[in-house]
């Protein structure tokens, strides 16, 4: 969802700092008195996620601020949207997500999710025992991120990616979506068990809450 | 070598962070005192010993995840 900012709030965002070159991670207060956070871009729209803003910005660098309006004029067509009282820049060291780190997770700094974000996981066992009966990830959870899970088509694949020692196929796909403010710790895979690695890798650090954990693709072997 | 755990070790690997997607570093020591380093432990359920020993799950006193 990608939205236009009032005139009200464009001035309390300039007001404040940014989080980054163009954009602010900011935590905002709904009439309803519902948070949730948000990137700002420009001071002028706002999105659930990065994902959103590529998909609705396209990859071409002209045009984007009209692209940014179109999309926040067909949002508004699918119905009113909630009001926002205030929108409040979080703390940059913990809400911003720069380029993963290129070391392991276990040596990343911790990190939180956005509204939007999404998480697989890949296993060998359907019955996974880290996703708990409520459908949570237990603390020390190992996932990837969905963009990097979208490269797997096989369950043979996982194996190297992920630097798997179990050489069974991981064909059993988990797909998380976790609250904003789930802290992670994101890395890439170093080679280990005479596997290459070079994916994506996430843990969640204090796991993951009931409910946001289902069952995804059921992959082919090889 | 590679055996199922019997309940009690797998309530105890789930309480213990992974050290990578779906599997566990562990060391692990016998009841004649035989420790075993870099076992491991997949789906907190199946551990696998890169020796080829003979081994029943009652033997195993101590199972403890590398940091």
């Amino acid at each position: 969802m990608i939205r236009t900012v009032t005139e009200i709030l464009k001035y309390s965002l300039l007001a404040q700092p940014e989080s980054g070159m163009g954009y602010q991670i900011v935590d905002a207060e709904y009439e309803s008195g519902r948070r949730e956070q948000l990137v700002a871009l420009n001071a002028s729209f706002l999105a659930n996620s990065w994902s959103e803003v590529r998909k609705a910005a396209g990859s071409q660098r002209s045009f984007v601020e009209e692209r940014l309006k179109l999309a926040a004029k067909e949002s508004t067509a699918r119905g009113a949207l909630p009001a926002i009282r205030s929108l409040r820049v979080t703390k940059a060291a913990m809400a911003v997500r720069e380029a993963p780190h290129k070391g392991p997770a276990s040596a990343a700094p911790e990190t939180e999710t956005k509204t939007g974000d999404e998480f697989r996981r890949f296993s060998a066992f359907e019955n996974d025992l880290r996703v708990t009966p409520e459908r949570g990830l237990l603390p020390g959870t190992y996932a990837t991120t969905a963009e990097d899970g979208d490269k797997v088509r096989t369950g043979e694949q996982a194996v190297p990616r992920y630097a798997l020692p179990n050489t069974t196929p991981a064909c059993h796909e988990f797909v998380i979506h976790p609250p904003s403010r789930t802290v992670i710790k994101q890395g890439i895979v170093q080679p280990a068990h005479d596997q290459p690695g070079g994916g994506v890798e996430v843990i969640f650090v204090n796991g993951s809450q009931a409910g946001t954990v289902s069952r995804g693709r059921t992959l082919p072997e090889r | 070598m590679r055996l199922r755990l019997p309940s009690r070790w797998t309530t105890y690997l789930l309480s213990q962070p992974e050290s990578g997607m779906g599997y566990q570093r562990v060391a692990v020591r016998l009841r004649d005192g035989r420790r075993f380093e870099d076992a491991l432990v997949f789906n907190a359920e199946q551990l696998e010993i890169k020796q080829d020993i003979e081994l029943k799950p009652d033997e195993i006193v101590e199972i403890t995840v590398a940091k």
